[in-house]
């Protein structure tokens, strides 16, 4: 009894146990190079929560990399040219992003399918174009410099410049607030009827669903967590240019969404894009050159074993374990 | 004056004239079957009526409202419901899900609301789940209501598939072969729950190949050839005419 009772509460303590080890690492490991990676795969799993919401609404973006870019853009125009503080400069990044999917997904998301992966994929190469190309506003490949904050709180200045941890508490605290929308979305109506269109479009377009509204809906929420953390990202390295959200990232994100498990809509893309964050850098230092060709790799093995990613691990090793002594007794039987 | 009224309805594949100026009218409290051989246009009327199609020309009419060329979700808030030939359910969740799922049309809280959890959200749901159980009651899937819907027999999918258009509430229900590869014990239990849902003051226009059914259901017979109507009235006396057997059984 009490044992079952502890088992149901097991995935709260759990959860509790991981945002404690989150918010106490920095202070016990002080290695900054982990620091580091940290910051970068809270970018990432900002991003891949916006990516995996459109992708349960039954649509492939393949653009998302460019929502990114124009909420960095965004960004460092406001801090650069209006001097606007950094708080103000993310949200600005975020709600651009979110604006220009909302204009694209109206037109684009009546199609949906593969004409809305198509049409995405454009979509994050005009961007970068754009951004390589508009020298008066974008100052081309040499990019924007966009200087770190400077934050006072009574006489006590930090200066992120200097300091990472107030990056690292930041996207740890935008990391939660996005999961937490999107795991209350997840668990709503609104989850429930983007599932359902996504499942069979046709019927519930005849149930009553508008399918075009929820589509944008999860299009628009995804643009703007990809432009906070595009925003996020320009103000961490102090410098936007185009490679930095180059199609290639769109491809990372769809990868990550596949390794961590895209059927949950929060714990599948967080742990994907912490994996593939680590691994990849990694792989930067030693392997560089066969990164693409590891993750090709490990995406279709997982395919073949995991189709639902690693989130489904807990579920399916008990299984596995059973298999094989099955196997086993039935080898002693013959 | 009539529930629905088809004006001169043509819909065109190419050069092919799938329905090739319709007139027809279906008035409240009816059985309609709509019989004919395949490829006479049966399925393309229904498409062309629930919205996924855009008829090529002519009206449809309901409740004295032009709505041809609308989309299937406005169609659906109108009242116009349909079934499908295929069976189609969510196959990601269980048979209860799917009809509370399809309760979609009676939602009156906001997303927003939905999304805080208000207590009128929660009331609604609440309302929601006891209709769903209602339902699947009435169709006899309540030995399956926590099965997952892609794991029922083909029989009870099909019954989910009319439950689940009846959860949206239609005035005009629009069925696609509701008995198509069913034994005659499901047949007698599909037939039972069509007439529990005439009984809910629900119009029904349906497609079907069992003419013997289609006989014993309907209060009114359409006969569709080629894309065009041949007859229309009481079934046994359509099912008499020479055009009618013509159609079905050849000319010698």
């Amino acid at each position: 009894m009490e044992f079952a009772k502890l088992k149901s509460k097991l995935p709260l303590l759990l959860l509790i146990a991981f945002i404690v080890i989150v918010i106490a690492f920095p202070l016990v490991n002080k290695d900054r190079f982990v620091l580091s990676i940290l910051i970068e795969a809270g970018v990432m799993c900002l991003f891949a929560l916006g990516f995996a919401a459109v992708f349960r609404s039954g649509q492939l973006s393949l653009g998302q990399a460019g929502f990114m870019a124009i909420g960095g853009y965004v960004a460092a125009l406001m801090a650069t040219k209006m001097g606007a503080p950094f708080w103000l400069a993310l949200l600005g990044g975020g709600l651009g992003a979110a604006i220009m999917a909302f204009l694209v997904g109206i037109v684009v998301l009546r199609m949906g399918g593969l004409y809305f992966s198509i049409a995405t994929l454009a979509l994050g190469e005009i961007v970068t174009i754009i951004a390589k190309n508009w020298d008066t506003v974008t100052s081309g490949m040499t990019g924007i410099a966009v200087s770190a904050p400077v934050v006072n709180i009574g006489n006590i200045v930090i200066n992120f410049a200097t300091n990472k941890l107030p990056y690292y508490y930041i996207i740890v605290l935008l990391v939660i607030l996005f999961a937490l929308v999107f795991w209350r979305i997840e668990g709503s109506r609104l989850g429930r009827i983007v599932r359902s269109t996504a499942v069979s479009p046709v019927m519930s377009e005849h149930l009553g669903m508008h399918l075009m509204k929820y589509r944008v809906i999860m299009f628009t929420l995804a643009a703007l967590a990809a432009g906070v953390s595009g925003a996020f990202y320009v103000y961490y390295l102090s410098w936007v240019g185009p490679p930095l959200f180059a199609g290639g990232q769109s491809t990372m994100v769809l990868i990550m969404c596949v390794i961590g498990g895209v059927w949950s809509a929060v714990s599948g893309p967080i742990i994907g894009a912490l994996i593939v964050t680590y691994f990849g850098t990694l792989m930067q230092i030693h392997l560089e050159g066969l990164r693409p060709l590891v993750f090709g790799g490990v995406v279709i093995l997982l395919i073949f074993v995991l189709p639902n990613g690693l989130v489904d691990l807990p579920a399916k090793v008990p299984l596995w374990i059973k298999g094989l002594f099955k196997n086993k007794s039935a080898v002693t039987k013959q | 004056m009539a529930l629905l009224e088809l004006k001169n309805v043509k819909k065109a594949f190419g050069s092919v004239l799938a329905l090739d100026g319709i007139d027809l009218e279906v008035n409240k409290g009816e059985i309609v079957g709509i019989v004919g051989p395949n490829g006479s246009g049966k399925t393309t009327l229904l498409h062309v009526i629930s919205g996924y199609y855009h008829p090529t020309g002519g009206q449809v009419i309901y409740k004295g409202e032009n709505i041809s060329g609308l989309r299937p979700d406005k169609i659906a808030a109108r009242g116009i419901v349909r079934t499908f030939q295929q069976n189609i359910v969510y196959w990601d969740t269980v048979t209860l899900e799917n009809v509370f799922r399809a309760c979609y049309l009676s939602d009156k809280t906001n997303l927003w609301q939905s999304f805080w959890g208000t207590k009128p959200y929660v009331q609604e749901e609440m309302a929601k789940l006891a209709k769903a159980q209602d339902i699947v009651n009435t169709f006899g899937l309540s030995d399956y209501s926590l099965s997952l819907a892609q794991g029922l027999p083909h029989g009870k999918q099909r019954s989910l598939g009319m439950a689940m258009a009846l959860a949206a509430d239609p005035d005009l229900l629009l069925i696609d072969e509701p008995l198509a590869g069913m034994d005659a014990g499901e047949v007698e239990i599909v037939s039972k729950s069509i007439r529990k849902i005439v009984e809910k003051g629900v119009t029904i226009m349906l497609i079907e190949h069992n003419i013997k059914s289609v006989m014993s259901l309907c209060s009114r017979l359409i006969v569709l050839d080629f894309g065009h109507k041949i007859a229309d009235g009481k079934p046994v006396e359509v099912m008499k005419r020479k055009e009618v057997i013509e159609a079905y059984l050849g000319v010698e």
